[in-house]
């Protein structure tokens, strides 16, 4: 038998750094609004599964929106776990994405705003992708992948939710 | 004995050492070839999302069946029990968690679980319909349940938070409340459940890599594919001295 030790538990470590709510805060400074919910259709669930390469895996996603505005709390897998991220879309741009909380061992440099900086702007493209290269970090090749479909789907999901009555 | 063996070296061709260390070694190296393309492409191939369920394997590996669980009744009479990395509605797997359920709140026709991190809203019939981070909750969940008009309530070290009744927002308050309870899940279902907890646990990635290194092997595995790398020098050495010395050729 071979002398391998196997957690039956998730043994990793748990790296909060910014809580959602304080990424709300930031987002919407005069109050924030209630959560809303846009039901994952079959139609947008093809879509998500489309840009994510799998199920999206609910059938509900909550956001918060003011005007033009709105705000997605998604989770994606990079390695092993997923990576809690906060993005802001205003206008069908992306105007901010924060790393929330990273479960990965490795490739924990997404969070800085080095990386992150480079998706402000961003539109989606008719494909389905940015519109725009995102220069990617050695040794955190699916953490950066993660980050880029999230932004891609809270793109997505944005144009929905505003075209939703 | 010795002089004899080294005699028959020198006077050996290398071609001939060539011939005999390639035939010997030749199955490894396609083993090498094809177990190191499979890793370089593991994420393309999925390897990591594709689990093995061979039982001598898992046993070879030490995976024994899962019987740590918390587990909570509902109403109808299933259950929802988190064991391992993963949720069960009776033996039928609805969610992957990071860790154990700590309370279950049966709201407008909602299941809602929560672990100290997160909560998860099921359909009756289990599918996932939001999974969200607690941190929506000031503190590490400790409890769920429901008051007298039925509605999901959560206890933190902060305080009583009480659900909408789309479960979307939480909002501090004093209601009184019923727990729910974890109790002892039934052994026939515990049995069920650790088993397919168990044959999610080994990846074909790791086996790919443990295969790679020698250490599906047991401990010497890796120094066996030290000498087969070794073998792979002699053959380069015998190899360069063929092409390139008269007597090799």
């Amino acid at each position: 038998m071979m002398g391998v030790c196997f957690f039956t538990r998730p043994s990793f470590a748990i790296d909060t750094y910014q809580n959602p709510e304080n990424f709300l805060k930031e987002a919407f400074p005069n109050a924030t609004p209630q959560a809303k919910i846009l039901w994952i259709t079959k139609t947008r669930g093809e879509v998500a599964r489309r840009i994510l390469g799998h199920n999206f895996g609910a059938l509900r996603q909550r956001y918060w929106r003011n005007g033009e505005r709105t705000v997605w709390i998604l989770d994606e897998i990079g390695k092993m776990h997923p990576i809690t991220t906060g993005i802001l879309v205003e206008g069908g741009a992306i105007k901010r994405i924060r790393v929330l909380i990273y479960r990965e061992s490795r490739g924990g440099e997404v969070r800085y705003p080095f990386f992150t900086e480079q998706f402000e702007g961003a539109t989606l493209t008719k494909n389905l992708k940015l519109d725009r290269h995102i220069d990617g970090i050695s040794g955190a090749t699916l953490s950066v992948r993660a980050l880029t479909h999230l932004a891609e789907l809270a793109l997505y999901l944005h144009g929905e939710a505003i075209n939703t009555p | 004995m010795i002089k004899r063996i080294v005699n028959e070296i020198r006077q050996r061709p290398p071609y001939k050492w060539h011939r005999h260390i390639g035939t010997l070694a030749a199955i490894f190296f396609v083993f090498l070839a094809v177990t190191g393309v499979a890793i370089n492409h593991a994420d393309a191939l999925k390897l990591d999302q594709r689990h093995l369920a061979s039982d001598w394997l898992l046993d070879w590996y030490g995976i024994d069946p899962e019987t740590d669980s918390v587990s909570f009744a509902i109403v109808d009479g299933r259950r929802l029990t988190g064991t391992g990395a993963s949720l069960y509605l009776d033996a039928r797997r609805v969610a992957t968690t990071d860790d154990m359920p700590v309370g279950l709140a049966e709201a407008n026709g909602v299941l809602a679980i929560a672990t100290a991190n997160e909560i998860l809203l099921l359909t009756p019939d289990g599918n996932l319909l939001e999974r969200s981070a607690a941190n929506l909750i000031p503190g590490p969940i400790e409890k769920l349940g429901i008051t007298a008009k039925g509605q999901a309530i959560a206890k933190t070290p902060v305080g009583i938070f009480l659900a909408d009744r789309n479960l979307l927002a939480w909002k501090p308050s004093q209601a009184t409340a019923t727990w729910s309870q974890a109790t002892a899940v039934p052994a026939q279902l515990l049995e069920k459940i650790g088993k397919a907890e168990r044959r999610r646990m080994l990846t074909l990635e790791r086996v790919f890599l443990d295969l790679h290194s020698g250490r599906l092997f047991g401990s010497w595995g890796p120094y066996f594919m030290d000498g087969v790398a070794l073998l792979l020098l002699v053959l380069v050495g015998t190899g360069l001295y063929m092409r390139f010395s008269k007597r090799g050729q």
